[in-house]
Protein backbone atom coordinates (compact mmCIF):
# COMPACT_ATOMS: atom_id res chain seq x y z
CA UNK A 1 0.00 0.00 0.00
CA UNK A 2 1.36 3.42 -0.97
CA UNK A 3 1.55 6.16 1.64
CA UNK A 4 2.81 9.69 2.20
CA UNK A 5 4.42 9.00 5.55
CA UNK A 6 7.98 9.73 4.44
CA UNK A 7 6.97 13.08 2.91
CA UNK A 8 4.91 14.09 5.93
CA UNK A 9 7.76 13.12 8.26
CA UNK A 10 10.29 15.06 6.18
CA UNK A 11 8.06 18.14 6.21
CA UNK A 12 8.28 18.14 9.99
CA UNK A 13 12.00 17.33 9.99
CA UNK A 14 11.44 14.22 12.10
CA UNK A 15 13.69 11.19 12.00
CA UNK A 16 12.19 7.70 11.71
CA UNK A 17 13.16 7.11 15.34
CA UNK A 18 11.38 10.30 16.44
CA UNK A 19 8.22 9.44 14.52
CA UNK A 20 8.40 5.92 15.94
CA UNK A 21 8.62 7.26 19.49
CA UNK A 22 5.68 9.61 18.88
CA UNK A 23 3.64 6.62 17.65
CA UNK A 24 5.06 4.24 20.29
CA UNK A 25 6.50 1.89 17.67
CA UNK A 26 10.07 1.03 16.67
CA UNK A 27 12.15 2.86 14.05
CA UNK A 28 12.07 -0.36 12.00
CA UNK A 29 8.26 -0.29 12.04
CA UNK A 30 8.25 3.26 10.63
CA UNK A 31 10.77 2.24 7.97
CA UNK A 32 8.71 -0.84 7.04
CA UNK A 33 5.55 1.26 6.68
CA UNK A 34 7.29 3.97 4.67
CA UNK A 35 8.77 1.46 2.24
CA UNK A 36 5.47 -0.38 1.87
CA UNK A 37 6.79 -3.60 3.38
CA UNK A 38 4.29 -3.48 6.21
CA UNK A 39 0.72 -2.19 6.30
CA UNK A 40 -0.17 -0.79 9.73
CA UNK A 41 -3.17 -2.01 11.68
CA UNK A 42 -6.27 0.17 11.73
CA UNK A 43 -5.52 1.48 15.27
CA UNK A 44 -1.98 2.47 14.23
CA UNK A 45 -3.26 4.02 11.00
CA UNK A 46 -5.63 6.15 13.10
CA UNK A 47 -2.76 7.16 15.42
CA UNK A 48 -0.70 8.20 12.39
CA UNK A 49 -3.61 10.16 10.94
CA UNK A 50 -4.28 11.93 14.25
CA UNK A 51 -0.59 12.79 14.68
CA UNK A 52 -0.51 14.53 11.30
CA UNK A 53 -4.01 15.98 11.66
CA UNK A 54 -5.24 14.23 8.53
CA UNK A 55 -7.57 11.41 7.54
CA UNK A 56 -6.29 7.90 6.87
CA UNK A 57 -7.20 8.24 3.19
CA UNK A 58 -5.08 11.38 2.91
CA UNK A 59 -2.02 9.43 4.06
CA UNK A 60 -2.61 5.91 2.76
CA UNK A 61 -3.65 4.88 -0.75
CA UNK A 62 -4.73 1.30 -1.36
CA UNK A 63 -4.98 1.94 -5.09
CA UNK A 64 -8.71 1.34 -5.07
CA UNK A 65 -11.37 3.38 -6.81
CA UNK A 66 -12.80 5.86 -4.30
CA UNK A 67 -15.37 7.27 -6.74
CA UNK B 1 12.52 26.95 21.89
CA UNK B 2 12.31 25.52 25.39
CA UNK B 3 9.08 23.73 24.51
CA UNK B 4 10.71 22.24 21.42
CA UNK B 5 13.62 21.00 23.51
CA UNK B 6 11.24 19.38 26.01
CA UNK B 7 9.33 17.61 23.23
CA UNK B 8 12.67 16.54 21.77
CA UNK B 9 13.78 15.06 25.09
CA UNK B 10 10.37 13.46 25.61
CA UNK B 11 10.43 11.33 22.44
CA UNK B 12 14.02 10.33 23.05
CA UNK B 13 13.15 9.29 26.60
CA UNK B 14 10.16 7.26 25.39
CA UNK B 15 12.31 5.53 22.76
CA UNK B 16 14.91 4.65 25.40
CA UNK B 17 12.22 3.38 27.80
CA UNK B 18 10.72 1.26 25.04
CA UNK B 19 14.10 -0.27 24.16
CA UNK B 20 14.88 -0.80 27.86
CA UNK B 21 11.64 -2.77 28.35
CA UNK B 22 12.57 -5.09 25.47
CA UNK B 23 16.18 -5.44 26.66
CA UNK B 24 14.99 -6.31 30.18
CA UNK B 25 12.83 -9.19 28.95
CA UNK B 26 15.49 -10.54 26.56
CA UNK B 27 18.20 -10.09 29.22
CA UNK B 28 16.13 -11.92 31.86
CA UNK B 29 15.52 -14.84 29.48
CA UNK B 30 19.23 -14.93 28.62
CA UNK B 31 20.16 -14.93 32.33
CA UNK B 32 17.74 -17.80 33.08
CA UNK B 33 19.21 -19.79 30.18
CA UNK B 34 22.74 -19.06 31.34
CA UNK B 35 22.08 -20.20 34.92
CA UNK B 36 20.21 -23.32 33.74
CA UNK B 37 23.02 -24.21 31.35
CA UNK B 38 25.63 -23.68 34.04
CA UNK B 39 23.75 -25.91 36.53
CA UNK B 40 23.24 -28.68 33.97
CA UNK B 41 26.91 -28.52 33.02
CA UNK B 42 27.97 -28.48 36.69
CA UNK B 43 25.92 -31.52 37.70
CA UNK B 44 26.25 -33.49 34.46
CA UNK B 45 27.96 -36.87 34.63
CA UNK B 46 31.31 -36.36 32.92
CA UNK B 47 31.48 -40.03 31.94
CA UNK B 48 28.22 -39.86 30.00
CA UNK B 49 28.03 -38.30 26.55
CA UNK B 50 26.55 -34.86 25.95
CA UNK B 51 23.27 -36.28 24.64
CA UNK B 52 23.12 -39.38 26.88
CA UNK B 53 20.04 -40.11 29.03
CA UNK B 54 20.30 -40.17 32.85
CA UNK B 55 23.31 -37.84 32.82
CA UNK B 56 21.89 -35.22 35.23
CA UNK B 57 20.06 -35.68 38.58
CA UNK B 58 16.26 -36.09 38.27
CA UNK B 59 15.61 -33.05 40.54
CA UNK B 60 17.68 -30.87 38.19
CA UNK B 61 15.92 -32.28 35.13
CA UNK B 62 12.48 -31.54 36.62
CA UNK B 63 13.54 -28.09 37.85
CA UNK B 64 15.11 -27.21 34.48
CA UNK B 65 12.01 -28.37 32.59
CA UNK B 66 9.70 -26.29 34.82
CA UNK B 67 11.96 -23.21 34.61
CA UNK B 68 12.14 -23.60 30.82
CA UNK B 69 8.38 -23.86 30.32
CA UNK B 70 7.62 -20.99 32.72
CA UNK B 71 10.41 -18.75 31.37
CA UNK B 72 9.51 -19.33 27.71
CA UNK B 73 5.78 -19.03 28.38
CA UNK B 74 6.01 -15.91 30.52
CA UNK B 75 8.89 -14.46 28.49
CA UNK B 76 7.03 -14.86 25.19
CA UNK B 77 3.91 -13.25 26.66
CA UNK B 78 5.94 -10.39 28.15
CA UNK B 79 7.88 -9.88 24.93
CA UNK B 80 4.62 -9.64 23.00
CA UNK B 81 3.41 -7.03 25.50
CA UNK B 82 6.47 -4.78 25.11
CA UNK B 83 6.81 -5.25 21.33
CA UNK B 84 5.06 -3.03 18.81
CA UNK B 85 2.64 -4.48 16.26
CA UNK B 86 5.30 -4.78 13.54
CA UNK B 87 7.55 -6.79 15.86
CA UNK B 88 4.59 -8.95 16.92
CA UNK B 89 3.86 -9.77 13.28
CA UNK B 90 7.53 -10.66 12.77
CA UNK B 91 7.50 -12.90 15.87
CA UNK B 92 4.35 -14.63 14.64
CA UNK B 93 5.74 -15.19 11.13
CA UNK B 94 9.02 -16.43 12.62
CA UNK B 95 7.15 -18.95 14.78
CA UNK B 96 5.15 -20.11 11.76
CA UNK B 97 8.40 -20.71 9.82
CA UNK B 98 9.85 -22.69 12.74
CA UNK B 99 6.66 -24.76 13.00
CA UNK B 100 6.58 -25.44 9.27
CA UNK B 101 10.18 -26.65 9.33
CA UNK B 102 9.05 -29.27 11.87
CA UNK B 103 5.71 -30.05 10.18
CA UNK B 104 7.22 -30.46 6.73
CA UNK B 105 10.66 -31.66 7.81
CA UNK B 106 9.59 -34.63 9.90
CA UNK B 107 7.22 -36.32 7.39
CA UNK B 108 9.75 -35.76 4.59
CA UNK B 109 12.57 -37.26 6.63
CA UNK B 110 10.25 -40.05 7.84
CA UNK B 111 9.21 -41.14 4.34
CA UNK B 112 12.83 -41.05 3.16
CA UNK B 113 13.73 -43.18 6.19
CA UNK B 114 10.95 -45.62 5.30
CA UNK B 115 12.57 -45.96 1.91
CA UNK B 116 15.87 -46.80 3.53
CA UNK B 117 17.55 -43.72 2.11
CA UNK B 118 18.42 -41.82 5.31
CA UNK B 119 18.94 -42.55 9.02
CA UNK B 120 15.94 -42.50 11.39
CA UNK B 121 14.47 -39.00 12.01
CA UNK B 122 16.25 -37.24 14.86
CA UNK B 123 14.26 -34.76 16.97
CA UNK B 124 17.36 -32.78 17.89
CA UNK B 125 18.28 -32.12 14.25
CA UNK B 126 14.70 -31.11 13.47
CA UNK B 127 14.70 -28.80 16.48
CA UNK B 128 18.00 -27.24 15.39
CA UNK B 129 16.67 -26.81 11.85
CA UNK B 130 13.56 -25.06 13.15
CA UNK B 131 15.70 -22.72 15.29
CA UNK B 132 17.92 -21.89 12.30
CA UNK B 133 14.82 -21.38 10.15
CA UNK B 134 13.32 -19.00 12.68
CA UNK B 135 16.57 -16.99 13.00
CA UNK B 136 16.82 -16.61 9.21
CA UNK B 137 13.13 -15.66 9.02
CA UNK B 138 13.54 -13.10 11.82
CA UNK B 139 16.55 -11.51 10.10
CA UNK B 140 14.70 -11.43 6.78
CA UNK B 141 11.51 -9.84 8.10
CA UNK B 142 13.29 -7.45 10.45
CA UNK B 143 16.15 -6.16 8.30
CA UNK B 144 15.21 -6.69 4.64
Amino acid sequence: MKNRLKVLRAERDWSQAELGARLDVSRQAVNAIETGKYDPSLPLAFRIARLFGMTIEEIFDDGGDHG
Amino acid sequence: MMEATMVDQDWQMRARQRQRRINTVVGALFAVGLVSGFLVGFFEDDEAGLLAANSIPPWLAVTSAIVFVVAIGFGSWKLMKVSDEHERVIHTKTTVVAGNVMLIGFPTWFILWKGGLVPEPDALWLFMASIIGSVIAFAWYKFR
